[in-house]
């Protein structure tokens, strides 16, 4: 009996041990804390850029785990609204990390942290994101979101200081400037306005509202500093703003001004005045134009025949007629044509069908497509009657609407466009208007987009058909060149293939793919191909010595 | 002493003997007191708060006050009846806190869906209906019968625990069985019975008081106190619960052992049944705080180490707004839109986030539905919404996945947000509720089909069968996912399905999920298949082409095998796809860009990676360049380095004015220093703010940028950033004679587009002679291609000469393309012959074109000699069909 119980003992003994084993490997311990030392005494003291130590151990945040560990439904939150009352700085690092990603919670933490310390909480995010091995569990991205989008709302100098201060200009921090920015402008256009500039930021376009309530203080105050700032498309998204504004206070003064500057932001400033004031005092706005000087006239007659046409489309014409001609006077009509599609876009279409072919009726015809078109992105196929008025355009109206439309088209339906480019009214296509939807087709089936080339109207089948390969010799030159080995010997389509293929030769230099191609099948085709393409002198004794070899 | 005593001489004394102990300080001796007690305790506590969770966490609190308080029990042979009144007070004060939190009228604080130690035992419905039942039976019937069941149906002992004579109990327990119907009460013995606390609850006890020293000893000293109480009970085998399994058959397997022949059988029952003991004491030791957290003082250390304490919120300010929230517009169902309303005006964030939060939580337990329903309603923001949803979801999956499928504003996006989720829980409803979902707008949309991967991670065949049965936009998604979930065991047979799929989705979508799921396991296998499929992807769109994603996924699996695999096999990716590496690459750029670039450059798959790293210096890597050009001047002169330099001053230029012309300054005056000069120019032009930027930089550059830096303005004019000529014109003496020809016809076009009249004016009005030729043919070209018709009528007006010559002939190469017959009838008017010749061929290159058979036709009727025809003809013969020559004269065509 001693011996079985002994036996006992030992067998239950290996298998807690067992079981005490199992549980650790599948929860394994979490890295040791490191010591806390070196951390100062009052936790709650502001840390020194830089100092914030993102693995700091929290006596509070283990506390809480273990309590939330079981304490389900609404405990939960108490829990987490009594353990972020009682946090320090010190324990919020790891509180953040226990939030497991959970969005609600890390805002909740993120508002707490900014109540306690925004400098703290944005040292913490740089030395995370600086913790080389990464700090995978500190969730910085997301509170950053919020740092910057609460303290630039709460105190914009200190995160403009703390973003410029910082030691590390990491790529994380670069991002943030556009968050910053986007919130300064706001509340503080000006400091928006320097900050885009100073930063070299071009390409983004913060939200106009702070913009426009302080251009409603000093309009042209506004329209020089943001001159005087230049940041690309911010700045000429302001200078529209602040033309609103401006023109509904003193137009005339405000246009007399913004047709003194001589590039693209004065032609934005004063494009937003005259819509506005064309708009709110369609009378006066014409007036006025109508005695401006004709470069003012080219410049500005868009915008008010737009507006004007929206309420009376003959008034607009019969003042493009007496005021205007030449090429302004083509624009000019596009832009009556778009004010009346806005209005009734068949009616639009109907007025174009009638015109007779010229540049004013491409324009027109532009105006009235690109109002039919779907949005970008929408994926919406454009509509039977917009496909059927397109296909009674003239040649010319229709390469200058493929022109305009041709990306939307074939981005929203790709298969929609490549067929409208089938049908007789395609021949008069231009020839990227083929190579877009060349290209839109062959990168989703490369076969399909072939027998969609062998469908384009015969005038243009072999244009189609090097669009087509050029987009599938680019984006998987072996599989294009194994379809290529396959072709007869005489096939035609081998030398659009070498066309193909110089072509991106040309562009992108993959020599050898290139030579590969060359050197397969009919070298002649080949060689007629190379004496077409302009290629670099170098480049095209490359490509001649390899023919030569394998011819 | 129980017959099976290990090491602990606690066990079997008397209870008297074990609180004398315990007074003493000894802990094994109040474990033991744990473990002997625990049924009886948690049971009281079960009977006041019908929940078994919160019954567990009450009656730890009691166990932590007995052992805190033991020295004050003057008698220790009543140790069972001051434990049953320290039971009962814990139970009490914990309902006090319900009572203040969340509920009125109930004990009902929510069970967590992750089943709770004892709660295992009971499946969901039956733990709410014992709970509902015994609620409804008053506390003096319902506790006897609590402790009844859990304390092995001994009257006696529960006539000690609660201070009854046993014919009170008796007389109780028989009325409290009478007010249970009859079907539910065997359900509830069953329940009560299999929810007996177990000798996990005493480690954590046990833990909590510091008596446990090293695993396998704890385990074992808690395993005999736990076996030794739950042997005394009647019938504690309940199969559910591996520990109580383990315990209550300890007796009968001791003495198996002296005599079976069975041992080894036994002995494997013995450690498998010991196994989850051990599971939990580890358990309960990791919810241990650190150490170094630990207070030093005695008082202290059991604080921090005991087992979760119950929370008490007495101390939080929170907490008493929270209250008082709920003081002011009530706890009830109804009462939540108006305490909604009450958080939303809360003008602090963390106040009101955190409030917002907990009624959420607080509302899907009270009234899920009418939540559901106040939520979905219009205009609600979709971010409560979803909150709300969440906490329903923990709480009750499939009921709030039913009412999910019920429709309503914003259902799909909440089923799109909770799709994987559902997918874990509910998976039943997954395929039902994809059907109904509608197309997302949103391209890199993929909840459908990682919802289906994790399906079939559960089981194929089911989740393949599901996926092959939704109908509707989802579908595609949907095989998506089985296919990426099922390559990543066996490609082929994946791969083969889906090729055999009927028509109606894009098969080759679904060969690409597949694809997928291969480079998470196998990238080189995968990155070879690519080929097999399309490219894919959309145009504009960042890395999205079959390779970009399969390539992404690879580098994260396993970026050396995938970096070695494109340094292997260069030329099997384009660009585009080389994309999708950019996310790994600019991680380890970031590390150690130096380290980084260096071991590419020794392995030779720097090239293959340089797009990958140009995206990287155009996006988060940006901050690296100065560190990698200082890298680079050390670096000799390599073609995949020289890639780099121009990676780098290209992102400088654009994005980073100062540093780009810090570059300018360290680039050598040499033919290669020139050609990254010209690089660097065109890349600071390029930037949108373009001309607007040219006089600052200008005042800036060094003088070896300075002519680089006004070609690149200049090959940068168009319409819209012209505005004044008179800046441009000034420009043109500055620069190198071979070029000001072809940049004087940047200006020309870039006027021309602008203001077509205008610099028809200023062609025509420079002096005579060769300059104002070439300046009339470059404004006839850009007008002409504008606005063919005026500036056919503007050539017409022109008299005959070299400049209407001129003029003619760049007409022609203009519409020659879009208008070859008008083309070829200007060609033939023209007096030169020389460019007459070249128009005439340029329009029948054209014609070649779009339609050879109106060749002949042309050349037919044309006003020319039978040699000039047959000499065309030659020409014609000799150029390939691409070749579309610039005008006689000229050697830079405008394009």
């Amino acid at each position: 009996m001693k011996t079985s119980r002994l036996y006992l003992i030992v067998l239950a003994v290996c298998g807690l041990t067992a079981g005490f084993v199992v549980r650790r490997m599948q929860h394994p311990p979490a890295e040791p804390m490191p010591d806390l030392s070196g951390i100062s005494e009052d936790p709650a003291a502001p840390a020194a850029p830089g100092r914030a130590q993102p693995h700091v151990a929290s006596a509070l945040a283990a506390e809480l785990e273990q309590q939330l560990a079981i304490s389900p439904g609404v405990n939960r939150w108490l829990l987490w609204m009594s353990a972020l009352e009682k946090a320090k700085l010190a324990d919020l690092p790891q509180l953040a990390r226990m939030a497991k990603g959970d969005s609600v919670l890390l805002r909740i933490i993120g508002a707490r942290w900014m109540e306690l310390g925004p400098q703290h909480l944005f040292d913490t995010i740089i030395a995370a994101d600086s913790a080389r091995p990464r700090d995978t569990a500190f969730p910085g991205d997301r509170l950053a979101d919020y740092l910057f989008e609460e303290w630039t709302r709460s105190d914009a100098s200190a995160a403009l200081a703390a973003l410029n201060s910082s030691p590390a200009d990491t790529g994380f921090l670069q991002n943030m400037r556009h968050q910053v920015v986007n919130g300064i402008i706001q509340k503080d256009p000006e400091m928006g306005l320097k900050c885009l500039a100073d930063w070299h930021i071009d390409n983004y376009g913060p939200s106009m509202d702070g913009i426009t309530a302080w251009a409603e203080k000093d309009p042209r105050h506004a329209a020089e500093f943001a001159l005087a700032h230049p940041a690309g498309y911010a700045t000429q998204t302001a200078l529209g703003a602040i033309g609103k504004v401006w023109a509904a206070r003193d137009p005339e003064a405000a246009l007399t001004f913004a047709a003194g500057i001589k590039d693209k932001f004065g032609t934005a400033l004063a494009n937003g005045i005259a819509k506005e004031w064309a708009a709110k005092d369609l009378t006066k706005a014409a007036a006025w134009l109508s005695a401006a000087d004709p470069s003012v006239r080219r410049m500005l007659s868009g915008p008010v025949l737009e507006e004007w046409a929206k309420t009376d489309t003959t008034g607009a014409m019969q003042w493009i007629e007496g005021h205007l001609a030449g090429g302004t006077m083509d624009e000019a009509v596009g832009a009556v044509l778009a004010g009346v599609a806005a209005r009734d876009v068949s009616a639009a279409a109907a007025l174009v069908s009638g015109m007779d072919a010229s540049l004013a009726r491409a324009r027109a015809a532009v105006s009235v497509a690109k109002k039919w078109m779907p949005s970008h992105g929408s994926n919406q196929p454009v509509s039977a009657e917009a496909v059927t008025w397109l296909g009674t355009l003239d040649p010319d109206s229709l390469k200058h609407v493929l022109g305009e439309v041709q990306w939307q088209w074939s981005g929203n339906d790709p298969k929609g466009y490549a067929d409208f480019l089938t049908t007789p009214a395609g021949a008069a296509a231009p020839s990227y208007a083929l190579a877009t939807a060349a290209r839109s087709i062959a990168r989703g089936d490369p076969q399909a987009a072939l027998k969609w080339a062998a469908e384009v109207q015969s005038a243009r089948r072999l244009e189609a058909l090097e669009g087509v390969l050029q987009e599938w010799n680019n984006s998987q030159p072996a599989a294009a060149l194994d379809w290529a080995k396959q072709l007869p010997a005489r096939d035609p389509r081998r030398e659009s293939y070498y066309t193909a293929v110089l072509e991106q030769f040309a562009t992108h230099e993959t020599a050898s793919t290139a030579a590969k191609a060359l050197a397969s099948g009919n070298p002649e085709a080949a060689r007629k191909a190379l004496n077409g393409q302009q290629l670099p002198p170098e480049a095209r004794a490359k490509l001649d010595a390899w023919l030569t070899k394998v011819q | 002493m129980t017959p099976y005593s290990l090491s602990t001489p606690a066990a079997g004394l008397p209870d008297a003997e074990l609180a004398r102990a315990a007074q003493r300080g000894e802990k094994k001796a109040f474990v033991e007191i744990v473990a002997r007690h625990q049924a009886m305790v948690c049971g009281i506590a079960f009977g006041i708060l019908t929940d078994f969770a919160a019954s567990e966490d009450a009656a730890q609190d009691a166990f932590l006050t007995a052992w805190r308080k033991i020295h004050h029990l003057r008698e220790p042979e009543l140790l069972r009846a001051w434990l049953g009144q320290i039971a009962r007070t814990a139970a009490l004060g914990y309902r006090r806190r319900l009572h203040g939190e969340v509920v009125t009228d109930n004990f009902a604080e929510e069970a967590d869906p992750a089943p709770q130690p004892d709660e295992a035992a009971a499946d969901g419905d039956e733990a709410a209906l014992v709970r509902d039942s015994l609620t409804k039976l008053p506390e003096q019937f319902r506790v006897p019968l609590v402790l009844f069941y859990r304390e092995g149906q001994s009257v006696r002992s529960v006539a000690e625990a609660l201070d009854l004579s046993e014919d009170a109990v008796k007389q109780r327990l028989a009325r409290g069985r009478e007010m249970l119907r009859e079907r539910v009460t065997g359900m509830i013995e069953s329940v009560l019975t299999r929810t007996r606390p177990t000798a996990v609850f005493t480690m954590l006890i046990a833990a909590a008081i510091g008596a446990l020293t090293a695993p396998a000893v704890i385990a074992g000293s808690v395993f005999t106190a736990a076996a030794a109480a739950s042997a005394s009970a009647a019938s504690a085998a309940s199969a559910s619960t591996a520990a109580g399994g383990a315990t209550s058959s300890a007796t009968t397997v001791a003495t198996a052992m002296s005599t079976s022949k069975s041992t080894l059988t036994i002995a494997a029952a013995i450690a498998a049944a010991c196994l989850p003991l051990g599971y939990g004491a580890r358990m309960g030791m990791e919810t241990r705080p650190p150490d170094s957290v630990r207070r030093p003082d005695a008082q202290s250390a059991v604080a921090a180490a005991k087992a979760p304490a119950k929370p008490d919120f007495s101390d939080s300010a929170l907490y008493a707004e929270w209250k008082k929230l709920h003081d002011e517009h009530g706890s009830t169902a109804e009462d939540m839109p108006a305490l909604f309303q009450a958080i939303a005006d809360i003008k602090d964030p963390v106040r009101r986030r955190i409030f917002r939060a907990a009624q959420s939580a607080e509302w899907a337990e009270l009234s899920p539905e009418g939540g559901f329903a106040f939520f979905m309603e219009k205009g609600r923001d979709s971010g409560q919404r979803e909150q709300f949803f969440s906490e329903w979801m923990r709480r009750d999956p499939a009921a709030a996945v039913a009412a999910l499928s019920g429709g309503g504003e914003g259902w799909d996006g909440l089923a799109r947000k909770n799709l994987t989720e559902i997918a874990r829980r509910v998976p039943g409803s997954l395929a039902s509720l994809a059907a109904k979902m509608p197309k997302s707008d949103n391209h890199w949309a993929n909840e459908v089909r990682d919802a289906f991967a994790i399906l079939a991670e559960s089981g194929l065949e089911a989740a393949r069968a599901a996926a092959e049965g939704v109908i509707g936009p989802q579908r595609e998604q949907a095989l998506a996912g089985i296919a990426k979930a099922w390559a990543r065991t066996d490609p082929d047979a994946a791969i083969a399905w889906a090729k055999a799929l009927p028509e109606g989705v894009d098969l080759h979508n679904i060969i690409r999920a597949a694809l997928l799921g291969v480079a998470a396991t196998a990238p080189a296998s995968a990155l070879g298949r690519v080929k097999d499929v399309p490219p894919g992807g959309r145009e504009g769109y960042f890395a999205d082409t079959t390779g970009a994603r399969v390539l992404q996924e690879a580098g994260k699996t396993n970026y050396d095998a995938t970096v070695a695999w494109l340094a292997a096999h260069p030329e099997s990716f384009s660009r585009e796809d080389l994309l999708g590496m950019a996310d790994a690459v600019t991680q380890r750029l970031n590390d150690d860009p130096a380290a980084f670039l260096a071991r590419h450059m020794a392995d030779g798959s720097l090239s293959a990676l340089m797009p990958a790293i140009g995206s990287a210096l155009m996006n988060q890597s940006g901050y690296q360049r100065p560190v990698i050009w200082d890298w680079l001047k050390t670096q000799p002169s390599d073609p995949a380095l020289d890639q780099l330099r121009s990676e780098i001053i290209n992102s400088a230029g654009y994005q980073n004015p100062d540093f780009a012309l810090q570059i300018a300054r360290d680039l050598p005056d040499t033919p290669e220093g020139k050609k990254f000069s010209d690089s660097l120019a065109r890349s600071l032009m390029s930037a949108s703010q373009m001309p607007h930027n040219l006089d600052s930089l200008m005042a800036q550059a060094p003088d070896t940028l300075k002519p680089a830096l006004v070609e690149a303005a200049l090959m940068g004019l168009n319409q819209k950033n012209f505005a004044d000529p008179q800046k441009w014109l000034a420009l043109l003496p500055q620069l190198r004679d071979e070029i000001r020809e072809n940049m004087t016809a940047r200006v020309a076009r870039a006027w021309t587009e602008q203001a077509p009249e205008e610099a028809v004016a200023w062609a025509t009005a420079l002096p005579p002679g060769a300059e104002r030729t070439a300046a009339i043919g470059y404004v006839t070209n850009a007008w002409a291609v504008g606005d063919s018709w005026r500036a056919s009528e503007w050539v017409d007006t022109l008299p005959a000469g070299a400049e209407r010559d001129k003029a003619a002939e760049w007409l022609v190469q203009a519409i020659a393309q879009e208008s070859p017959d008008e083309a070829w009838d200007w060609a033939q008017n023209i007096g030169d012959e020389t460019q007459r010749n070249s128009a005439m061929l340029n329009t029948l290159l054209s014609m070649r074109r779009r339609d050879p058979s109106a060749i002949a036709d042309t050349l037919a009727g044309a006003r020319i000699t039978p040699q000039e025809r047959a000499a065309l003809l030659e020409k014609l013969d000799q150029m390939p069909v691409e070749a579309t020559p610039p005008p006689a004269t000229e050697a830079t065509p405008i394009r």
